[in-house]
């Protein structure tokens, strides 16, 4: 299974809490492509998570579109997410715990996992032994999760995750309560997946380490993609609206209602000059 | 898939074996339900069976032949062809039933004795009179195997006969058998049996007892059976035959073998029996009242099966909420899992499976293990209940209800898992609570409140007085008790808030933190509407078994008349009362009681020592104001004291006029003294009557004191005359003890003839007659009033007592009771003492009874045969209450009350699942706020709280709702045994169902104090925290 794209047209979702609506994501443009591994960053409430189940089919976009490879993620019902969800998409959601039955070994965890793309014709699935070894938890088939360090019991998350071979992979704050050596090994687990099987991975995190390490890191603030690292230099990211978010450090020095005069010269530089009507 | 499914079973086997046993329980209450049943009809039919008289199992015919003599005899009223013989040949097949055994016999009435000419006790046969038969020479097919020998053996050849111990017979005797005939006889007239034969000398060769007396194969002989010195002598046919005699009765008796009336049968007994009566019609006269029982039996057996099935229904309605209860509960706890699962993309058709399947598995497990357990815990219960021998076979009925229990169980075990399989993977993540849960709640509610409306408005509507309730109705109290169950618990939540709210500001911070906790969760309403079902069930099930337990009590009381009635063998009644009042002088535990002999067109009259009638009688219901003290008041007026007399009465009197028409005749003063020890009254003539002032006397030598109780003026034969006399006094043994004011009190027996008047001189007393008749013309003595006061439950026209002896007493109603202790409503209650001294009631009667009060000593029996009463029988009421205790009803509501008990233990699992459950987020929450500066003092009472004031208030609601639930429904529901159409049922639970639900309550309130005890101990131990990486 090769990786999947990812692709967000302007999508926006809003939902409804008790002090009102919220516009958690105000228009997002992305592209992944197939084969990548991209981390997610921001603070929170900036819409990480959200995209996320988004992109996992668990909320449908208020706005826009989210195709995940061919599919428009908008468009299919919930039988065909469950479906895509069984074997093209794998979810690791934030907290080790919340991905595995605390109640069955490991070997259990994963034969559910692959429960529905081992009923779809033309896909193969991986030993979950095999699977384990992709992860770094070789021989422990027969562990329970209370059994297992919190590092372990995350990248026991990942196998779960990956267990269905899926092509995208959406993993929300895997190192999150993990020390250094824990992070690590998380991290290892996903670059070891990546280069295995080719799957599109997306990492949600506030740690700008692992987005540095992850190769391509996207900033979303205020709902919308802000900024984005690429190889180690930071760029601003042009929205489908044309909008542009200034950098932070920038933004304070130039609040919001600050004009620009905006100067295209050769060998694509734009200028921003600020200026008093 | 299976793997996974036996891991999370074995991950949650509490929760497993919690839903195994829940599952288990409501099937085996649906199976035993009808097993029970099943077994209560069986032993209820084969009491009934056992109880039943002879004519109830048998089919008889029968048939006088005149063997001998004028073919015109009358003997009790049937005309005999002497040449009619062939009954010996046609009845036997045609009397043939399946199922039935037949036996031929013959008997001829006779007089057995030891020599030719004596009769068996040794009297000359001259002196032979009526009721001297003392027997019948029989023959019975197949004798010899119905009888046990004593000593010798049975009959082997012609000459020998059998006879029992209670004949004066020994082994090897002759005795002389000499057949009777009666002769005389006819409506109104007297007859009496004469010798009809010479005297057949037989051998006897062996001394019998009947194997059982009660056998109905011994047909119309059972009764003799069943007599000492009655049975009659067996022999063999042909010493029938030779033994010289006129008459002989022959017998067909077609009786039932055993387990001819087993319950699986009766359809098939009812027919052969119809068909066998429709075969003899025309050709012999066949009578039976086989009919008669088998419908007692379908009657009761319908009785038994009302209850049982009504009370199947709330203890279903537990489980399967429990149930639901448990699984909601823990499917609650394990949202995330099920959102994880969703995650992962599993098909719908796997989430359910993964999902119910750890519901569903343990639920099916305990339905099997519940259809064998139902069936086991019946017949152990019905063991004990009925006795070993009542055994009910395994059928395929039971299964019908286990199906439905199982149904109930599967949809309460699925509900929960339906509503969170249709939440979204993020709700669950997130544990967003479902908005369905509340209001699916109050639908519920709503739903069973317009069925039980429904139901009730059934029930109430059924004529109570046209048989028992049925169908839907009967599920009324059920269904009311689970609809207010559930509508107080759903009250639970804002209540709670509210409180909770309230309390917070006042500063009751334990208090409002018990009660904010219990508003939030739908787990505490649900709980609330358990314990209520639960406690309501048992109070309700309690009242239920305490009325039926008070009618029958009441009605078998009443029937009997006090808690012990000793019967008396042959005691004059006067010697009865004497002796009664000597052993208990207080009169605070015994009453001589004596059962008049009425004359044939008379009324029952019970003649009572009523002085003791209020502490010994049980006094029936609905006699309104007429209590039993009340009534001894009534029937015991104050009167003059008896005049005693040991020796000499003189009479004093002075004769103004006396003409007497008819020569060669007198009139005498008479008197007559009763002894005190209810010996034959002594009755002396004083002289015949003389003009002028002359003193009349005679010398009853009574030692032992006598009682002067009448005075008459007799005449010496038919006379034709008239007179005026002055009673001026009576002087006994030479003191002068009545004078005329006393005389003044005297009576005339029977006013017409005879006219009194009161002077100063004495008592004027004057007749004119054209024939003087003795009783018109007694003065009685005024210790007992005239007329007799009587309580009459059935009154009559003329208000007099007619006795056996002749006798005719003038009663006056003194009051007209609804119905009387012993004889109901049909028949009158007099002063046994005041009887005795207006009737002339010296003979012995057959009919003396003690009734003991509640009161009387242990050895009370003892002390009067001690006195020289011989005690025939004795007769208890707790004996009695023990043998109806297993009757149709009681056995109903004895299952009620079981039903009850296991709703109590419900409720308790359910206290217990939901303080499970909730223990570790309830902790860990409590803990957190200790840490931040909550005192153990109010953690501990919001844990202690919260329970114990749901099962506080849950108690409470408990009890109003079986109150309400009662006085709705219960007196239409078939909960009394009893045919007393005055039993009624209380209002509202009594006091000791309240005692039982307040119980059941504590022993709830217990459990819900260790429960909190157990939070508040997790909640002082330190905090889970989670290690970091390693």
């Amino acid at each position: 299974m090769t990786g999947l794209t990812v692709s967000c047209r302007r999508v926006v979702h809003i939902y409804r809490a008790a002090a009102g609506d919220v516009v958690a994501l105000a228009g997002v443009d992305l592209t992944i492509g197939g084969g990548e591994m991209v981390a997610l960053i921001g603070p929170s409430g900036s819409g990480k998570s959200t995209l996320i189940s988004l992109l996992a089919g668990m909320m449908r976009p208020s706005a826009g579109r989210v195709s995940i490879g061919t599919f428009d993620m908008g468009r299919l019902s919930d039988t065909e997410l469950s479906r895509l969800r069984g074997t093209q998409i794998g979810v690791v959601v934030q907290g080790a715990a919340r991905n595995l039955l605390p109640s069955v070994n490991l070997r259990h965890n994963i034969a559910l996992a692959q429960r529905r793309a081992a009923r779809t014709k033309g896909v193969r699935l991986d030993d979950p032994d095999r699977v384990l070894d992709l992860v770094g938890l070789g021989g422990q088939a027969k562990a329970r999760v209370e059994q297992l360090p919190p590092g372990a019991r995350q990248r026991a998350a990942l196998a779960v995750g990956i267990a269905a071979g899926p092509g995208l992979l959406l993993v929300d704050e895997p190192t999150s309560r993990l020390d250094r050596a824990g992070a690590d090994e998380v991290v290892h687990a996903l670059e070891t997946v990546n280069a295995e099987r080719g799957t599109t991975i997306v990492v949600v995190t506030h740690d700008a380490e692992i987005g540095a390490r992850l190769g391509r890191a996207i900033t979303i603030r205020d709902g919308r993609v802000g900024a984005e690292g690429r190889g180690g230099k930071d760029f601003a990211v042009v929205a489908g609206d044309g909008t542009v978010q200034l950098p932070p450090a920038v933004l304070d020095r130039y609040p919001a209602g600050t004009l620009f005069v905006v100067a295209e010269e050769p060998e694509r530089r734009v200028v921003l000059s600020a200026e008093e009507p | 898939m299976v793997g996974l499914t036996l891991a999370l079973l074995r991950a949650h086997r509490g929760q497993a074996l919690t839903v195994f046993l829940l599952a288990m329980l409501a099937v085996a209450g649906a199976v035993a339900a009808p097993v029970y049943t099943d077994l209560a009809g069986r032993a209820i039919a084969a009491a009934d069976i056992a109880a039943a008289p002879s004519n109830q199992r048998t089919i008889t015919a029968l048939d006088g032949i005149q063997v001998k003599g004028d073919p015109g005899t009358i003997e009790g009223g049937m005309v005999e062809d002497a040449k009619r013989r062939d009954f010996e040949h046609v009845a036997p097949p045609v009397l043939a039933t399946p199922g039935f055994g037949t036996a031929f016999a013959v008997a001829i009435p006779a007089f057995v004795q030891t020599a030719p000419d004596a009769s068996a006790d040794g009297r000359p046969a001259s002196s032979r009179g009526v009721g001297d038969k003392n027997g019948d020479l029989e023959f019975r097919d197949g004798f010899c195997e119905r009888i046990v020998m004593l000593s010798g053996r049975c009959v082997a050849a012609p000459g020998e006969v059998v006879v029992t111990a209670g004949r004066p017979l020994a082994l090897n005797a002759t005795a002389f058998v000499v057949a009777a005939k009666f002769v005389g006889g006819g409506p109104g007239l007297p007859g009496a049996w004469a010798t009809a034969g010479d005297p057949c000398p037989l051998a006897v060769v062996g001394v019998y007892r009947p194997r059982d007396p009660a056998d109905p194969y011994w047909g119309r002989s059972s009764a003799d059976m069943a007599h000492s010195g009655a049975e009659p002598v067996l022999a063999d046919r042909q010493t029938i035959a030779t033994c010289d005699h006129e008459q002989e009765t022959q017998e067909v008796v077609t009786y039932a073998e055993p387990g001819t009336f087993a319950l699986d049968r009766l359809d098939e007994v009812r027919a052969a029996v119809v068909a066998t009566k429709e075969r003899a019609r025309g050709r012999v006269t066949a009578t039976s009242d086989i009919e008669t029982l088998l419908g007692r039996i379908d009657r009761d057996r319908r009785t038994v099966a009302l209850i049982p099935r009504t009370a199947a229904v709330p203890l279903l309605a537990l489980c399967w909420f429990v149930l639901f209860l448990a699984i909601a509960n823990t499917t609650q706890a394990r949202r995330t899992e099920l959102g994880m699962i969703k995650l992962r993309g599993v098909s719908r058709a796997d989430q359910w499976y993964i999902t119910a399947a750890q519901s569903l598995i343990p639920v099916l497990a305990g339905g099997i293990a519940g259809y064998l357990v139902g069936h086991l815990a019946s017949w152990v219960y019905g063991r004990m209940a009925f006795g070993p021998g009542v055994t009910a076979p395994l059928t395929p009925r039971p299964w019908a209800y286990a199906a439905v229990a199982l149904g109930g169980a599967v949809v309460a075990a699925a509900i929960p898992a339906r509503r969170d399989l249709s939440a979204s993977a993020t709700d669950l993540l997130r544990q967003v609570p479902s908005r369905a849960a509340a209001w699916g709640g109050l639908a519920l509610a709503g739903l069973l409140a317009v069925g039980a409306a429904a139901a009730v408005v059934q029930l109430r509507d059924e004529d109570p007085t046209a048989g028992a309730a049925s169908g839907v109705a009967l599920l009324a109290p059920a269904l009311a008790l689970v609809a207010l169950g559930l509508a107080f618990g759903a009250l639970l939540d804002p209540v709670a808030a509210w409180i909770g709210a309230r309390t917070i500001h006042s500063g009751r911070i334990g208090l409002a933190m018990a009660a904010l906790h219990l508003g939030r969760r739908h787990a505490g309403a649900r709980l609330v509407a358990v314990l209520v079902v639960a406690i309501g069930l048992l109070t309700f099930g309690a009242a239920a078994a305490e009325a039926a337990q008070d009618a029958r009590a009441d009605q078998l009381g009443a029937d009997i008349g006090a808690s012990q009635v000793l019967t008396v063998a042959e005691v004059r009644p006067a010697q009865l009362l004497r002796t009664v009042r000597s052993i208990d002088p207080g009169g605070s535990f015994a009453m001589a009681v004596v059962r008049v002999d009425p004359a044939p067109t008379g009324r029952e009259l019970l003649a009572v020592d009523s002085t003791r009638l209020a502490r010994v009688a049980l006094w029936p219901r609905g006699n309104g104001d007429l209590t039993a003290a009340a009534a001894q008041a009534a029937l015991r007026p104050a009167t003059p004291a008896t005049f005693l007399v040991r020796g000499v009465v003189a009479v004093t009197a002075t004769i103004d006029e006396l003409v007497i028409r008819t020569p060669g005749t007198s009139l005498n003063l008479w008197a007559t003294v009763t002894p005190t020890d209810g010996s034959p009254s002594l009755t002396q003539d004083l002289g015949p009557l003389r003009t002028g002032r002359q003193t009349y006397q005679a010398d009853f030598g009574c030692a032992g004191g006598c009682r002067l109780s009448t005075l008459a003026v007799a005449p010496s034969g038919p006379v034709d005359g008239s007179f005026r006399l002055v009673l001026n006094g009576i002087n006994a043994d030479g003191d002068a003890v009545i004078g005329p004011a006393e005389l003044a009190n005297w009576r005339v027996r029977n006013p017409g003839v005879l006219q009194t008047r009161p002077g100063a001189d004495g008592l004027e007393l004057s007749a004119v007659s054209s024939l003087f008749q003795l009783d018109k013309l007694r003065l009685l003595a005024p210790d007992a009033p005239v007329p007799l006061p009587v309580l009459d439950a059935a009154p009559t026209i003329a208000p007099v007592l007619d006795l056996a002896n002749g006798d005719h007493l003038l009663e006056t109603r003194a009051g007209q009771p609804h119905a009387l202790p012993r004889i109901g409503g049909n028949g009158a209650l007099a002063d046994l003492e005041y009887v005795t001294r207006l009737g002339d009631l010296a003979v012995p009667s057959r009919s003396g009874e003690i009734w003991l009060g509640p009161d009387a000593p242990a050895d009370a029996v003892d002390r009067f045969r001690a006195a020289g009463l011989t005690v025939a029988s004795v007769r208890r009421l707790a004996d009695e209450l023990a043998v109806a205790a297993r009757g149709p009803g009681a056995a109903g509501v004895r299952f009620l009350f079981v039903v009850a008990m296991l709703g109590v233990v419900l409720g308790a699992a359910g206290l217990v699942l939901v303080a499970t459950v909730e223990r570790p987020n309830r902790s860990d929450e409590l803990r957190w706020l200790r840490q931040q500066g909550l005192s153990r003092r109010r953690a501990r009472q919001a844990a202690v709280l919260g329970y114990a004031v749901v099962v506080g208030v849950s108690a409470v609601l408990g009890f109003v709702c079986a109150g309400v639930v009662w006085a709705l429904t219960a007196d239409h529901l078939p909960l009394l045994d009893t045919s007393d159409p005055d039993a009624a049922i209380p209002a509202l639970p009594g006091a000791g169902a309240i005692a039982v639900g307040a119980a059941g309550a504590a022993a709830m309130l217990v459990l819900a104090l260790i429960l909190s005890a157990m939070l508040s101990r997790a909640v002082e131990r330190p905090p889970r925290v989670e290690r970091s990486a390693s």
